[in-house]
């Protein structure tokens, strides 16, 4: 009764690899035990490298300010890159937060420049990310249609109505009120940069151990089965899109008060620079996998590197093209290492 | 005796530390038809895949009309002569059938275009001989999954090949096409092509093949001429053991109580469900059946709320319902097993931890937070409820064996005793000991209490079952059968729109 017999050997519970995370699905074999390896830690290490070889060809790298610098801006644009690793997990996709970040912070600034209270602006500002949030997870999973397609849409929509407000701004400087937002100090760094710590902490335990986080992976990994085993799949993924529409004008706002004078650039292009630090911090485009403290680390590495590439005399024009070729690169060794495991 | 046009000597394939096949020698004989028979993980797909060049064996020697051979890729195999029907589908569903059939450049001109009629005509003569009708122009995707199965076994006929291998080729035909397939392989052995042949499924086994190769646990059990051989001497072969006949007449079937668990009223779906009542009783097995294109599994994804409804009511114990979700079902004692575990019910790229845990998220959490030393509890003690074979934090779902994954999926329903439970095709797929098993824990949820209605193509499992079974055609219940009326010729004229 040879399948009667349960091994003691096949029932032993003991991790191999002690990581937690659903979507990282642990094996048996070196193989699969190194690309869950690189999944879970690669681009720490690989961002630790460049960091390294950065500071020591450069001294301006190294400068506090030029460090700082850096990490600021992140943590302007983190809860974008939030949101959108929150739907990538899901195995959707919004294209429009670049357009959002743009609408809502422009929109925000204007109007606390017009007069109105500072607090209200943002409010707006916030609330029209929630709305273009709440219109694409409605129609999305309503309508049954694909994300890409349709955020492809309300990118060019919402980039049109920000060009109109960044153009009635024309280039004026935002209200002092509204500039002092991003420029708040707590113990002498910018509130945002602690913030910025505390909020990967708080999201890395939710998203290992809080039950409705966890509904995201299994949506991504097969969401009929989810909807089969009583999870919430229309609620949770409209809910991802309203927050993912909602972070992305968060950001937008903090980073409107940062830069001071209107600007018709502002954003642009930024869905496609969170899209590629999903994809090098591990996120799968198939869902189901991702995490945002390696979004956020990606996200970092592409900034300091576009960053280093600048001290070391390559012009701005290329930084595109080297995000462009790091992108091709890392998914081609992420399905290349996929393939070996099996 | 003719030589052998295949041999196997010494061959043996190790994946790491384990052998999937070890040191397996046997003959194919040309012009018969050889059957493989084994449990899941026995080795059937590692030999069939060594034939087919997708692995290379570690050891030992295939030889192929008497020369040694080494089939590095798929493409060597073909150039061979030997094609290969394989377990998942792979048909193009835009193109037309006919372009299916014969997927190259047979019937190009002189200028290298096709001749479309030349090509419609071929493949309208290639169906009919094969014994269906459809429209050849028409694309694949309007097929049947059955039938599409047919069209890529026919495209594998057609590249005449000297060797046929057909890895589970019934799994996801039902009882009529089956029989289409069993007549087209009997006429191309009388053509002279030599079969080999895996199946789960021993009746057609034994109607078919001329020598049967029984695999276990990766070695040759034996090789036996298909003569005066009986169902059960085959499954002792196979996995060692006197079970039960498969079927077993004499096991207890379970006789519902008179008050309703479950009732279905005027329900109708878009396009497939028109006008269904039903009704289920406490501890009954209710058996729904109907040949591919009834609406049967459509019928259930439309009572467990994964489909959209046009009408009707659902009845729950006393709780009416007009709209409702697998959530609320659920919650009201209603679980559901999918009739396709690739499509849904797992998730096959997680762990096997992670699988059991996604139905049981919010009864494993406290707090919102999920209570880890809970959850490996239940976990370790589901999986040895139903004897899974598996590590739960190192495997993949998706390297289990089918039986495994069936299992696998079918516990993670059977927590306690469901007051209802709707399964489709619950033992699609998996091998004979597991089927037991899955038709032991259907028995004890019935004699538990709960009750079951249970959709299948496999008219075996719904005679050894039910005591009740419903006969859907066009998308409508059009018969009922009880008890001893329960057979085969009953059900299949109902099914088939014989009589009525």
């Amino acid at each position: 009764m040879s399948w009667r017999v349960l091994p003691e050997h096949l029932t032993d519970d003991k991790p191999r690899l002690r990581s937690d995370k659903l979507g990282y699905a642990r094996a048996m074999d070196a193989g699969y035990f190194l690309t869950s390896l690189a999944q879970s830690y690669g681009i720490i290490f690989v961002t630790l490298v460049t960091f390294v070889v950065f500071s020591v060809s450069r001294k301006a790298f190294l400068s506090p300010e030029n460090i700082y610098g850096l990490f600021y801006g992140v943590s302007l644009d983190l809860y974008a890159i939030t949101g959108f690793t929150l739907l990538i997990i899901m195995g959707e996709i919004d294209l429009s937060v670049g357009s959002v970040y743009a609408l809502s912070g422009t929109t925000a600034g204007y109007l606390a420049t017009r007069g109105f209270p500072t607090e209200f602006g943002v409010l707006i500002g916030i609330v029209i990310g929630f709305a273009v949030g709440a219109g694409n997870g409605l129609l999305v999973v309503k309508l049954k249609i694909n994300s890409i397609i349709l955020t492809i849409g309300t990118l060019l929509t919402v980039r049109g109505l920000s060009d109109v407000v960044a153009a009635t701004m024309a280039g004026n400087r935002y209200a002092e009120g509204f500039r002092a937002i991003a420029r708040a100090r707590f113990l002498s760094v910018n509130w945002t940069v602690p913030a910025m710590f505390l909020v990967v902490l708080v999201l890395e335990f939710v998203l290992s151990r809080s039950t409705s986080a966890r509904v995201l992976y299994y949506i991504g990994n097969n969401g009929k089965s989810a909807l089969i085993h009583g999870m919430r799949t229309d609620a949770t993924r409209i809910g991802a899109f309203v927050l993912s529409g909602g972070l992305a004008a968060l950001s937008g706002v903090l980073v409107a008060s940062r830069i001071t004078i209107a600007d018709v650039d502002m954003g642009r292009h930024l869905e496609f620079t969170i899209l590629t630090a999903a994809v090098i911090g591990g996120a799968s485009l198939f869902g189901g996998r991702g995490r945002i403290v390696n979004s956020v680390v990606a996200y970092l590495f592409l900034a300091m590197l576009v960053n280093g590439l600048i001290m070391f005399g390559v012009e701005p024009v290329f930084q595109q093209v080297i995000v462009g070729v790091i992108l091709v690169a890392v998914v081609a060794a992420d399905t290349q290492l996929n393939k070996e495991a099996g | 005796m003719a030589n052998p046009i295949l041999e196997f000597i010494g061959v043996s394939k190790k994946y790491g530390g384990n052998y999937a096949l070890e040191d397996v020698s046997f003959e194919v004989r040309p012009g018969e038809i050889h059957a493989i028979l084994g449990e899941n993980g026995a080795g059937k797909s590692t030999l069939v895949k060594i034939v087919s060049g997708q692995v290379q064996p570690s050891a030992g020697t295939l030889m192929f009309k008497g020369t040694r051979v080494t089939v590095h890729t798929p493409a060597r195999s073909r150039q061979m002569g030997v094609a290969m029907v394989q377990q998942e589908l792979s048909v193009f569903d835009h193109l037309s059938i006919a372009e299916n059939v014969f997927p190259d450049h047979r019937f190009a001109g002189s200028a290298g275009l096709i001749n479309w009629n030349l090509l419609y005509r071929a493949a309208q003569g290639a169906c009919e001989a094969a014994g269906f009708s459809a429209d050849v122009r028409a694309p694949a995707s309007a097929l049947s999954p059955g039938r599409k199965q047919l069209v890529e076994i026919l495209r594998c006929v057609h590249s005449n090949p000297s060797v046929l291998v057909l890895d589970e080729p019934t799994s996801g035909l039902n009882t009529h096409e089956t029989a289409m397939l069993v007549s087209l392989l009997l006429s191309l052995r009388d053509r002279g092509v030599t079969i080999l042949y895996i199946s789960h499924r021993i009746p057609e086994v034994l109607a078919l093949s001329n020598r049967i190769t029984i695999l276990r646990d990766g070695r040759k059990r034996a090789t036996v001429e298909n003569d005066g051989l009986t169902e059960s001497s085959l499954v002792q072969m196979m996995v060692g053991r006197d079970l039960v006949s498969l079927y077993d007449p004499t096991a207890t079937k379970q006789n519902g109580s008179g008050a309703a668990s479950l009732a279905v009223e005027g329900l109708s779906g878009y396009g497939s469900v028109h006008d269904v009542d039903l009704t289920l009783g406490e501890g009954e097995i209710l058996g729904v059946f109907g040949l591919e294109g009834s609406g049967s599994f459509e019928l259930a994804e439309t009572i467990v709320g994964l489909r959209r409804r046009r009408s009707g009511r659902l009845r729950v114990g006393t709780t009416v319902l007009r709209r409702w979700q697998p959530r609320k079902l659920l919650s009201l004692g209603v679980q559901y097993l999918h009739n396709n575990r690739k499509d849904a019910g797992l998730y096959l790229a997680l762990d096997v931890s992670e699988n059991a845990e996604a139905p049981r998220l919010r009864r494993l959490s406290s707090h919102g937070l999920l209570n880890r030393r809970k959850l490996s509890e239940v976990v370790r003690s589901s999986i040895q409820r139903f004897e899974i074979k598996a590590r739960p934090r190192h495997q993949r779902v998706v390297n289990l064996s089918g039986g495994n994954q069936q299992k696998l999926m079918m516990s993670l329903c059977l927590d306690g005793v469901p007051k209802c439970f709707v399964v489709c095709e619950p033992t699609r797929g998996v091998d004979v000991g597991s089927k037991a098993q899955i038709h032991g824990f259907l028995r004890n949820v019935a004699a538990e209490g709960g009750s079951i209605m249970m959709f299948s193509s496999e008219l075996p499992e719904i005679i050894a079952l039910c005591t009740r079974v419903l006969i859907m055609r066009a998308g409508g219940v059009v018969g009922q059968l009880v008890g001893n009326d329960i057979t085969d010729e009953n059900v299949m004229a109902r099914a088939a729109g014989a009589s009525n």
